[in-house]
Protein backbone atom coordinates (compact mmCIF):
# COMPACT_ATOMS: atom_id res chain seq x y z
CA UNK A 1 0.00 0.00 0.00
CA UNK A 2 1.20 3.34 -0.89
CA UNK A 3 3.32 4.34 2.80
CA UNK A 4 1.67 7.31 4.41
CA UNK A 5 4.41 10.37 4.63
CA UNK A 6 6.91 10.30 7.68
CA UNK A 7 6.64 14.00 7.24
CA UNK A 8 4.37 15.33 9.99
CA UNK A 9 2.77 18.66 8.25
CA UNK A 10 2.72 19.83 4.74
CA UNK A 11 4.60 22.51 5.43
CA UNK A 12 7.70 20.46 6.56
CA UNK A 13 6.50 18.47 3.73
CA UNK A 14 7.59 21.29 1.04
CA UNK A 15 10.43 22.32 3.48
CA UNK A 16 11.91 18.78 2.67
CA UNK A 17 11.59 19.20 -1.04
CA UNK A 18 12.81 22.68 -1.51
CA UNK A 19 15.88 21.42 0.23
CA UNK A 20 15.77 17.93 -2.28
CA UNK A 21 15.58 20.76 -4.95
CA UNK A 22 18.53 22.76 -3.81
CA UNK A 23 20.43 19.41 -3.62
CA UNK A 24 20.78 19.19 0.30
CA UNK A 25 22.66 16.13 1.33
CA UNK A 26 21.17 16.02 4.13
CA UNK A 27 17.75 16.47 2.73
CA UNK A 28 18.66 13.50 0.64
CA UNK A 29 19.66 11.45 3.47
CA UNK A 30 16.73 12.51 5.55
CA UNK A 31 14.55 10.59 2.65
CA UNK A 32 16.51 7.66 2.25
CA UNK A 33 16.72 6.53 5.79
CA UNK A 34 12.46 7.84 6.85
CA UNK A 35 11.39 6.52 3.24
CA UNK A 36 13.59 3.50 2.38
CA UNK A 37 12.77 1.38 4.31
CA UNK A 38 9.09 1.53 2.90
CA UNK A 39 10.27 1.34 -0.87
CA UNK A 40 12.51 -1.86 -0.09
CA UNK A 41 9.01 -3.41 1.55
CA UNK A 42 7.46 -2.35 -1.99
CA UNK A 43 10.44 -3.62 -4.05
CA UNK A 44 10.54 -7.35 -1.66
CA UNK A 45 6.26 -7.55 -2.57
CA UNK A 46 6.90 -6.81 -5.88
CA UNK A 47 10.77 -8.26 -6.76
CA UNK A 48 10.65 -11.05 -4.04
CA UNK A 49 14.28 -11.93 -4.37
CA UNK A 50 16.03 -10.11 -2.21
CA UNK A 51 18.99 -8.76 -3.76
CA UNK A 52 16.66 -7.82 -7.00
CA UNK A 53 14.74 -5.59 -4.22
CA UNK A 54 17.59 -3.71 -2.62
CA UNK A 55 19.18 -3.25 -6.68
CA UNK A 56 15.41 -1.48 -7.26
CA UNK A 57 15.27 0.65 -4.27
CA UNK A 58 18.70 2.06 -5.22
CA UNK A 59 17.30 2.63 -8.92
CA UNK A 60 14.28 4.18 -7.52
CA UNK A 61 16.35 7.05 -5.15
CA UNK A 62 18.88 7.61 -7.74
CA UNK A 63 16.49 7.86 -10.39
CA UNK A 64 14.04 10.06 -7.81
CA UNK A 65 16.99 12.20 -7.17
CA UNK A 66 18.40 12.62 -10.84
CA UNK A 67 14.74 13.77 -11.51
CA UNK A 68 14.12 15.67 -8.86
CA UNK A 69 13.19 19.46 -10.62
CA UNK A 70 10.51 17.76 -12.55
CA UNK A 71 8.86 16.84 -8.92
CA UNK A 72 5.96 19.94 -8.41
CA UNK A 73 4.84 18.67 -5.03
CA UNK A 74 1.41 18.23 -6.21
CA UNK A 75 1.37 14.91 -4.63
CA UNK A 76 3.75 13.68 -1.11
CA UNK A 77 7.34 12.75 -1.82
CA UNK A 78 5.82 9.31 -0.59
CA UNK A 79 3.23 8.47 -2.95
CA UNK A 80 5.88 10.10 -5.67
CA UNK A 81 8.81 7.78 -4.19
CA UNK A 82 6.22 4.61 -4.05
CA UNK A 83 5.54 5.15 -7.96
CA UNK A 84 9.19 5.33 -8.93
CA UNK A 85 10.06 1.82 -7.28
CA UNK A 86 7.07 0.53 -8.32
CA UNK A 87 8.58 1.39 -11.64
CA UNK A 88 11.92 0.46 -10.95
CA UNK A 89 10.91 -2.81 -9.78
CA UNK A 90 8.87 -3.75 -13.20
CA UNK A 91 11.83 -2.63 -15.47
CA UNK A 92 13.69 -5.71 -13.59
CA UNK A 93 10.93 -8.09 -13.49
CA UNK A 94 10.64 -7.47 -17.04
CA UNK A 95 14.78 -8.03 -17.84
CA UNK A 96 14.51 -11.07 -15.52
CA UNK A 97 14.47 -15.04 -17.41
CA UNK A 98 10.73 -15.79 -17.69
CA UNK A 99 10.62 -18.80 -14.65
CA UNK A 100 9.13 -22.18 -15.50
CA UNK A 101 5.20 -21.20 -14.49
CA UNK A 102 3.31 -23.61 -13.21
CA UNK A 103 -0.56 -23.33 -14.60
CA UNK A 104 -3.01 -21.52 -13.30
CA UNK A 105 -5.48 -23.62 -14.51
CA UNK A 106 -5.05 -26.27 -11.69
CA UNK A 107 -5.76 -23.32 -9.07
CA UNK A 108 -8.64 -21.98 -10.51
CA UNK A 109 -12.40 -24.03 -9.74
CA UNK A 110 -13.80 -26.36 -11.99
CA UNK A 111 -17.13 -26.81 -13.20
CA UNK A 112 -19.47 -28.99 -14.71
CA UNK A 113 -21.68 -28.96 -18.04
CA UNK A 114 -24.61 -27.92 -15.55
CA UNK A 115 -22.82 -25.17 -14.21
CA UNK A 116 -22.55 -26.60 -10.53
CA UNK A 117 -18.90 -26.65 -8.84
CA UNK A 118 -16.80 -30.14 -9.20
CA UNK A 119 -15.90 -29.09 -5.35
CA UNK A 120 -18.46 -27.26 -2.97
CA UNK A 121 -17.13 -24.62 -1.18
CA UNK A 122 -16.65 -24.89 2.62
CA UNK A 123 -16.47 -21.64 5.01
CA UNK A 124 -13.03 -20.90 6.45
CA UNK A 125 -12.12 -20.45 10.18
CA UNK A 126 -11.39 -17.56 11.83
CA UNK A 127 -7.60 -16.32 11.10
CA UNK A 128 -5.14 -16.64 14.01
CA UNK A 129 -4.04 -14.69 16.75
CA UNK A 130 -1.02 -14.00 18.79
CA UNK A 131 1.86 -16.66 18.36
CA UNK A 132 0.15 -18.24 15.21
CA UNK A 133 -0.24 -14.88 13.45
CA UNK A 134 3.01 -14.27 11.88
CA UNK A 135 3.28 -17.93 10.98
CA UNK A 136 0.10 -17.90 9.62
CA UNK A 137 0.99 -14.55 7.38
CA UNK A 138 4.60 -15.65 6.24
CA UNK A 139 2.67 -18.81 4.31
CA UNK A 140 0.09 -16.55 3.02
CA UNK A 141 3.39 -14.44 1.43
CA UNK A 142 4.71 -17.66 0.33
CA UNK A 143 1.68 -18.65 -1.24
CA UNK A 144 1.72 -15.56 -2.60
CA UNK A 145 5.26 -16.12 -4.05
CA UNK A 146 3.62 -19.29 -6.02
CA UNK A 147 1.66 -17.33 -7.86
CA UNK A 148 2.26 -17.23 -11.93
CA UNK A 149 4.17 -13.67 -12.33
CA UNK A 150 1.23 -12.65 -14.75
CA UNK A 151 -0.96 -12.91 -12.09
CA UNK A 152 1.28 -12.46 -9.16
CA UNK A 153 2.30 -8.94 -10.15
CA UNK A 154 -1.52 -7.92 -10.84
CA UNK A 155 -2.55 -8.92 -7.37
CA UNK A 156 0.26 -7.48 -5.81
CA UNK A 157 -0.31 -4.29 -7.59
CA UNK A 158 -4.00 -3.87 -7.14
CA UNK A 159 -4.68 -5.44 -3.67
CA UNK A 160 -1.25 -4.64 -1.92
CA UNK A 161 0.05 -1.68 -3.34
CA UNK A 162 -3.11 0.03 -3.89
CA UNK A 163 -3.28 0.88 -7.37
CA UNK A 164 -6.38 1.34 -9.53
CA UNK A 165 -7.39 -0.82 -12.34
CA UNK A 166 -6.16 2.38 -14.94
CA UNK A 167 -2.47 2.44 -13.09
CA UNK A 168 -1.95 -0.85 -13.30
CA UNK A 169 -3.20 -1.02 -16.72
CA UNK A 170 -1.10 1.78 -18.05
CA UNK A 171 2.04 -0.18 -15.95
CA UNK A 172 1.86 -3.36 -17.44
CA UNK A 173 1.09 -2.16 -20.93
CA UNK A 174 -2.72 -3.83 -21.30
CA UNK A 175 -6.07 -3.11 -20.77
CA UNK A 176 -8.23 -2.59 -18.09
CA UNK A 177 -10.38 -5.77 -19.10
CA UNK A 178 -7.42 -7.96 -19.16
CA UNK A 179 -6.12 -6.50 -15.67
CA UNK A 180 -9.46 -7.28 -14.13
CA UNK A 181 -9.57 -10.55 -15.41
CA UNK A 182 -5.76 -11.58 -14.58
CA UNK A 183 -6.62 -10.18 -10.75
CA UNK A 184 -9.64 -12.04 -10.90
CA UNK A 185 -8.28 -15.35 -11.38
CA UNK A 186 -4.85 -14.27 -9.35
CA UNK A 187 -7.51 -14.28 -6.52
CA UNK A 188 -9.22 -17.58 -7.27
CA UNK A 189 -5.60 -18.99 -7.56
CA UNK A 190 -4.62 -17.57 -4.25
CA UNK A 191 -7.87 -18.88 -2.55
CA UNK A 192 -7.14 -21.90 -3.46
CA UNK A 193 -3.82 -22.50 -1.96
CA UNK A 194 -5.35 -20.91 0.66
CA UNK A 195 -8.42 -22.84 0.96
CA UNK A 196 -6.40 -26.35 3.10
CA UNK A 197 -4.79 -24.33 5.72
CA UNK A 198 -8.15 -22.27 6.33
CA UNK A 199 -10.60 -24.46 5.51
CA UNK A 200 -12.78 -24.95 8.71
CA UNK A 201 -12.56 -28.16 10.21
CA UNK A 202 -16.03 -28.14 12.27
CA UNK A 203 -17.65 -28.30 9.05
CA UNK B 1 -21.43 -1.57 -18.45
CA UNK B 2 -18.51 0.41 -17.48
CA UNK B 3 -15.60 0.32 -19.87
CA UNK B 4 -13.39 -2.77 -19.71
CA UNK B 5 -15.75 -4.76 -18.44
CA UNK B 6 -14.81 -7.92 -20.11
CA UNK B 7 -17.19 -8.78 -22.67
CA UNK B 8 -18.93 -11.68 -20.96
CA UNK B 9 -21.03 -9.94 -19.32
CA UNK B 10 -22.59 -9.48 -22.35
CA UNK B 11 -23.14 -13.04 -22.93
CA UNK B 12 -24.61 -13.55 -19.31
CA UNK B 13 -26.71 -10.63 -19.58
CA UNK B 14 -28.08 -11.66 -22.89
CA UNK B 15 -28.43 -15.40 -21.07
CA UNK B 16 -30.39 -14.36 -18.40
CA UNK B 17 -32.72 -12.01 -20.62
CA UNK B 18 -33.65 -15.26 -22.19
CA UNK B 19 -34.75 -16.86 -19.08
CA UNK B 20 -31.53 -18.17 -18.65
CA UNK B 21 -30.62 -18.71 -14.88
CA UNK B 22 -27.28 -17.64 -13.39
CA UNK B 23 -25.07 -20.63 -12.02
CA UNK B 24 -22.45 -20.94 -9.89
CA UNK B 25 -19.62 -21.14 -12.64
CA UNK B 26 -21.66 -17.16 -13.38
CA UNK B 27 -21.05 -16.60 -10.07
CA UNK B 28 -17.43 -17.53 -9.70
CA UNK B 29 -17.21 -15.68 -13.07
CA UNK B 30 -18.92 -12.45 -12.40
CA UNK B 31 -17.94 -12.37 -8.84
CA UNK B 32 -15.39 -9.82 -8.51
CA UNK B 33 -17.76 -7.53 -11.13
CA UNK B 34 -20.15 -8.30 -8.00
CA UNK B 35 -17.94 -7.60 -5.63
CA UNK B 36 -17.26 -3.84 -7.75
CA UNK B 37 -20.80 -3.34 -7.88
CA UNK B 38 -20.15 -3.17 -11.43
CA UNK B 39 -22.68 -5.60 -12.62
CA UNK B 40 -26.35 -3.94 -13.43
CA UNK B 41 -29.00 -3.39 -10.34
CA UNK B 42 -30.90 -6.61 -12.70
CA UNK B 43 -28.15 -9.01 -12.89
CA UNK B 44 -26.95 -8.21 -9.31
CA UNK B 45 -30.33 -8.79 -7.79
CA UNK B 46 -30.57 -12.20 -9.29
CA UNK B 47 -26.89 -13.03 -8.13
CA UNK B 48 -27.21 -12.17 -4.55
CA UNK B 49 -30.77 -14.46 -4.97
CA UNK B 50 -28.45 -16.85 -5.97
CA UNK B 51 -25.87 -16.58 -3.35
CA UNK B 52 -29.29 -16.89 -0.76
CA UNK B 53 -30.08 -20.38 -2.28
CA UNK B 54 -26.58 -21.75 -2.74
CA UNK B 55 -24.13 -22.73 0.24
CA UNK B 56 -21.50 -23.39 -1.83
CA UNK B 57 -21.83 -20.03 -3.60
CA UNK B 58 -22.02 -17.94 -0.38
CA UNK B 59 -19.00 -19.64 1.02
CA UNK B 60 -16.88 -18.75 -2.06
CA UNK B 61 -17.71 -15.21 -1.91
CA UNK B 62 -17.00 -14.95 1.18
CA UNK B 63 -13.23 -17.52 1.40
CA UNK B 64 -12.48 -15.16 -1.95
CA UNK B 65 -13.19 -11.77 0.35
CA UNK B 66 -11.26 -13.48 3.14
CA UNK B 67 -8.11 -14.25 0.55
CA UNK B 68 -7.94 -10.49 -0.35
CA UNK B 69 -8.22 -9.48 3.16
CA UNK B 70 -5.74 -11.63 4.40
CA UNK B 71 -3.42 -11.04 1.38
CA UNK B 72 -3.17 -7.39 2.38
CA UNK B 73 -2.62 -7.91 5.94
CA UNK B 74 -0.16 -10.74 5.05
CA UNK B 75 2.20 -7.58 3.32
CA UNK B 76 0.72 -4.51 5.49
CA UNK B 77 4.10 -2.97 6.26
CA UNK B 78 2.36 -1.58 9.75
CA UNK B 79 1.34 -5.20 10.80
CA UNK B 80 4.56 -6.43 9.64
CA UNK B 81 7.62 -3.73 10.47
CA UNK B 82 10.12 -6.23 10.04
CA UNK B 83 9.65 -6.47 5.85
CA UNK B 84 10.94 -2.76 5.94
CA UNK B 85 13.77 -2.89 7.81
CA UNK B 86 16.53 -1.25 5.98
CA UNK B 87 19.90 -2.44 5.63
CA UNK B 88 22.67 -0.03 6.71
CA UNK B 89 24.64 -1.19 3.31
CA UNK B 90 21.75 -0.34 1.60
CA UNK B 91 21.73 3.34 2.76
CA UNK B 92 25.37 3.64 2.48
CA UNK B 93 25.54 2.31 -0.85
CA UNK B 94 22.67 4.47 -2.45
CA UNK B 95 23.97 7.79 -0.60
CA UNK B 96 27.32 6.82 -2.52
CA UNK B 97 25.64 6.51 -5.66
CA UNK B 98 24.72 9.78 -5.43
CA UNK B 99 28.08 10.70 -4.89
CA UNK B 100 27.02 11.69 -1.51
CA UNK B 101 28.81 9.37 1.09
CA UNK B 102 27.34 9.92 4.69
ZN1 LIG C 1 -23.91 -21.69 -6.62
Amino acid sequence: MPPASPVESLADESALLARLKAGDPGAYEQVVREMGGRMLAVARRILVDENESQDAVQDAFVSAFRNIAKFEGNSQIATWLHRITVNACLMRLRKKRRQDEVSLDALLPSFGADGHPAHAASPWRQSPTGDELAETRESIRAAIAKLPEHYRIVLVLRDIEALDTAQTAALLETTEAAVKIRLHRARQALRELLDSTFRDSSN
Amino acid sequence: MSAGVPREFGELIARLKDGGAINCRDCSDFLMAYLDKELDPQVCARFEQHLTRCSSCHNYVETYRQTVRLAQEACCPKANPHLGKMPPELVAAILASLGRAP
